[in-house]
């Protein structure tokens, strides 16, 4: 019975969300303020019908009810209760369930907005939420209802993979989500700008914190999968350059240009129409990705459970939901604003801000490409391609060299046509420091160019991201006193944003260690034979048998010494689940902060040995780190405040 | 600079970097493009060919009782369960990979055998035929009840 | 509300809707493959029986062989897979004696062990003219049997031409096999 309540929250909240959708459109031209109470209304209560039938849901699964569908395929009664929650987002129709979730609780934060931002734009934005609430709503209500009963329900569920229980893998999707949700809020910023033709410095200071969020979100949920399939999957990688992974990726670099472009607007009113094409493209590839993953078109080693009926659907909701601003921007994109004639010199922060625009937006083009092209291979000849990392290092990477040269130096640019007066003195300085790593690295034993440039790029990078927060925050200057105000001040000086692009740094050194330095050892080897790996042993010491809960385990075990120190023991396993028949791969990694030690155990006996596979990743950790790093800045920079007075332009209403 | 000049400089600039994109992304697809084929249209493609001189992958079944691994050197057969191709494989395989699985194998075809330098599994058991998924999450699903 | 159109701002929505296109067009050839695919392989319907040999029990005589579907030919026949641990297994236990009236039936023991097997046969009565053991689950999978108890009936070409997953219940007895068997 309780999951047929549920489900009836779930029809009431999709009948209304109609009638809703309805309602804004009915009163778009009017000027009474009581329309936007309504709306506001309107999204509290939907917010609360989604939350209930979403806790209906996560209460089936804790309580293991085996006679919905979707819980007999994703949970086991003898699962840990955290995977138990988990398994409902872990598929189709619980993550479109948590999706809603968390559009109707921005909607719900949006509605509360008490800020300067005109009630037109807020009714707009509060219409535009509930239109993609009510389309997401259809979806699931007529492709993937996640309240389906079984007939019979069987006594215990199915869903006791032992590979999928892992909390990388539990919370890669909802901080994901919380992401393409994030970009729906700018979105439906943009398409209420283009509807209401109001588009200003508040809007932009009213847009750029869910961009932020969203951008943050987008950042650690790529991370979570990276890492996820660098530890589990067994063989080292972190990116492959997959059709799911790129899904993800695109949206994200997206964000990213829009970040800097909102930031141009919100100061000097420039880049209006490419800021607003942006907001609405950022919502387009996250629909595009999901597309991607869940229509089935494309084979990657991330699968999802797919269904082409669910991919006409997305594509229709995607048709509709970038064809119709996109429609809007065509005819109504010119009229916003009058371009104000502002005067920037070459070396100014809007020319950088400028190019990295347009370095990131010609990035996601090569990447959408490398992603369709099969695509379009397949629809015209079908011939089955698939294009791999080789095409995105010789695309990709020279396309985003630029932007980290410049990202260096960006920050302390001056606005307008004043030029900086130690500018020439912090740029001989960085190029000081710069040279001098490049020889430093042109050293180390089996360097390349590409390593060189790639190790120097992120050297660069951190001496620009050091002289611009020593100068710029100016620390002697700070006032001393109360730590709140102090951290105040810090991140009003640009805080969030030194941190992430200090993260970008670390992230690059990362992927010089990984990709240009890493060493491997294959080999056969027996109880009692030592590994050197630069002066570190590996000692091959015992292996043992043992019983695990459901599964036989063989377990060697290593010890690492430098010197005759101890520094770890190594227990890289093999484990084999007998009614699975299923044999998995435990890697075992010692993460140290200049680089992991990657042991992995193959077959053999004692006879003949074991076959151990050894990887050395120098500074691997670096590149989640790295992320996490930029993830970091941007939720500090969602508290800075902004201090600068608004110039208000509002022509063409409706 | 002045604002009528500035349009003139980021047209142009917009112009060489979208054609420099243009450019790395035609002669990137020209060398890195990597076709795939089950078995049986490797066949039809390419009849009795020994080599292929590009990178293929090939996609299909694990054939039953076709795993011989040895020194981390791992050879098995792709089935797609009309036609097979022998794989030989040097590094380390996915969890994933066992006998019925759906996998694919990256390579070159040298001498009729794809000598693979990637073998790919899913991670979502719904990749396999859905008639073993079905079966074998049954499986894991009953180990409470059997006596052994 | 004034228009100004400028064909650069009709660009974005130009680019777009070709990608549409060209996915669905793709999108529809995916489907069009699926849908050939997915009815014949789920369920393994007009297909012949998996060549898997199954080891048969015999609890009068102690001799091992597998059980020969040849034994069948130019019959209907049923293959039920049941398991002496099964709740469902015992519900259908009196259809599938039902259906043992008609044609032949073969039993196929999922992960179960001889001496319960003997016991549930025993309670409930033996309606197979055959059993076959499956301990390790491996004729399950062959077969693309969901769970037990699943029913297949096969034709007398050795073609199967019905699946049924859950208990054989009456009314699906009534409407599915009996027609079939007419």
């Amino acid at each position: 019975m309780i999951p047929e309540i549920g489900h009836i929250l779930l029809i009431i909240t999709f009948v209304s969300s109609f009638i809703q959708s309805i309602f804004w459109i009915i009163t778009l031209g009017s000027r009474n303020t009581v329309n936007l109470i309504i709306l506001q209304k309107f999204a509290v209560t939907n917010f609360i019908l989604i939350s209930s039938s979403f806790s209906i849901l996560l209460y089936s699964f804790i309580i293991s009810d085996f006679s919905l569908l979707i819980v007999t395929n994703n949970s086991h009664s003898l699962k840990p209760l955290i995977y138990k929650i988990s398994g409902l987002w872990g598929n189709h129709e619980g993550s479109l369930m948590l999706w809603t979730l968390i559009l109707t609780f921005f909607t719900y934060l949006i509605s509360r907005n008490k800020s300067q931002i005109s009630f037109k734009l807020l009714s707009s934005i509060l219409g535009v939420q509930t239109i993609i609430l009510f389309s997401f709503l259809a979806f699931i209500l007529f492709t993937s209802n996640p309240f389906e009963r079984l007939e019979t329900p069987p006594i215990d569920g199915k869903g006791l993979n032992p590979l999928l229980q892992d909390p990388g893998l539990a919370f890669h999707p909802p901080i994901l989500y919380l992401g393409y949700v994030g970009l729906s809020v700018s979105f439906s910023f943009a398409v209420a700008a283009l509807i209401t033709g109001e588009i200003n410095q508040i809007w932009a200071r009213q847009i750029r914190p869910w961009i932020t969020i969203a951008w943050s979100a987008l950042t650690l949920g790529i991370a979570l999968g990276s890492w996820w399939a660098y530890y589990e999957l067994g063989w080292g990688g972190w990116w492959f350059w997959d059709p799911v992974e790129n899904a993800s990726f695109m949206p994200w670099l997206i964000a990213t240009a829009l970040l800097h472009s909102v930031r141009l607007l919100e100061t000097r009113l420039i880049l209006v129409s490419w800021t607003v094409l942006l907001a609405i493209l950022g919502f387009s590839f996250s629909l595009l990705g999901t597309f991607i993953v869940r229509s089935g078109l494309l084979t990657s080693v991330h699968a999802f459970a797919t269904d082409p009926s669910r991919g006409i659907f997305i594509l229709i909701i995607l048709t509709i939901a970038t064809g119709v601003p996109l429609i809007l921007y065509a005819i109504r994109s010119s009229d916003l604003y009058t371009e104000k004639k502002i005067e920037f010199s070459v070396f100014s922060k809007e020319t950088a801000l400028l190019i990295n625009n347009l370095f990131l937006s010609t990035a996601t083009l090569t990447i959408l490409i490398g992603t369709l092209y099969p695509l379009f291979l397949d629809a015209f000849n079908g011939e089955k391609i698939s294009i791999g990392p080789a095409y995105y290092n010789a695309t990709f990477a020279p396309i985003m060299a630029p932007v980290i040269l410049i990202m260096a130096i960006a920050p302390f640019l001056n606005w307008g046509t004043k030029i900086n007066n130690n500018f020439s003195k912090k740029i001989l300085f960085i190029i000081f420091i710069t040279v001098l790593g490049a020889l430093v690295l042109s050293m180390i034993k089996g360097a390349t160019l590409f390593s060189i440039v790639c190790g120097s790029l992120s050297i660069w990078l951190f001496s620009g991201v050091l002289i611009n927060f020593i100068s710029q925050t100016k620390l002697n200057n700070l006032k001393k006193g109360e730590f709140r105000s102090w951290l105040n001040q810090l991140i009003n000086n640009n805080l969030g944003m030194h941190i992430a692009h200090l993260g970008v740094a670390v992230f690059l050194a990362g992927i010089t260690g990984e990709q240009f330095f890493k060493t491997e050892i294959n080999g056969r080897k027996n109880i009692g034979d030592i590994i050197k790996i630069g002066d570190r042993s590996l000692k091959f010491d015992d292996v043992k048998f043992e019983s695990g809960p459901n599964y036989k385990s063989e377990m060697a075990i290593f010890t690492l010494s430098k010197n005759n120190n101890l520094i770890d023991t190594l227990k890289p396993e093999k484990r084999f689940y007998p009614v699975q028949q299923t044999q998995t791969t435990e890697a075992a990694i010692l993460s140290e902060f200049f680089g992991d030690t990657y042991l992995v155990l193959g077959d053999g006996n004692k006879e003949i040995g074991w076959s151990v596979r050894l990887y050395y990743n120098p500074l691997v950790s670096w590149i989640w780190g790295g992320a996490c790093l930029m993830a970091l800045g941007g939720i500090i920079s969602i508290f800075r405040n902004r201090k600068t007075k608004p110039n208000i332009i509002i022509r063409n209403t409706i | 600079m002045k604002p009528k000049y500035r349009r003139l400089v980021i047209i142009t600039l917009i112009i060489i970097i979208l054609g420099i994109a243009t450019q790395l992304i035609l002669m990137a697809l020209k060398d890195n493009i990597i076709y795939f084929y089950s078995p049986n249209d490797l066949k039809l493609k390419y009849g009795e060919t020994k080599n292929i001189k590009n990178k293929i992958r090939i996609g299909g079944l694990v054939l039953e009782d076709s795993v011989i691994i040895e020194n981390n050197k791992t050879t098995f057969i792709i089935t797609d369960r009309s036609h097979q191709i022998k794989v030989y494989f040097d590094g380390s395989l996915p969890d994933l990979f066992r006998e019925g699985q759906g996998i694919i194998a990256e390579g070159t075809f040298i001498k009729n055998n794809l000598i693979a330098s990637q073998v790919l599994a899913k991670h979502d058991e719904n990749y396999m035929p859905p008639e073993v998924a079905e079966a074998l999450k049954k499986n894991g699903v009953w180990q409470g009840d059997i006596k052994q | 509300m004034s228009y100004n159109v400028k064909i650069i701002k009709m660009l974005p929505l130009i680019l777009f809707f070709s990608i549409v296109l060209v996915l669905g067009l793709v999108l529809y050839q995916v489907k069009y493959d699926l849908k050939d695919t997915k009815e014949l392989k789920s369920q393994l319907i007009g297909k012949s029986i998996p060549l898997i040999s199954i080891p048969e029990i015999n609890y009068d005589k102690k001799i091992n062989k597998n059980i020969n579907f040849n034994d069948f030919k130019n019959n209907i026949f049923a293959v039920n897979f049941f398991a002496s641990w099964c709740a469902p297994c015992r519900i259908e236990a009196p259809v599938v004696e039902e259906l043992s009236k008609f044609i032949p039936v073969i039993g196929i023991a999922y992960k179960d062990n001889a001496e319960d097997n003997k016991k549930f046969l025993n309670d409930y009565g033996n309606p197979y003219d055959k059993i076959g053991l499956d301990n390790l689950g491996k004729v399950a999978i062959e077969w693309g049997v969901y769970g037990v108890p699943e029913t297949f009936l096969i034709n007398r070409n050795g073609i199967i031409i019905y699946r049924h997953a859950g208990p054989l219940l009456y009314d699906v007895y009534k409407t599915d096999i009996l027609p079939l068997l007419e």
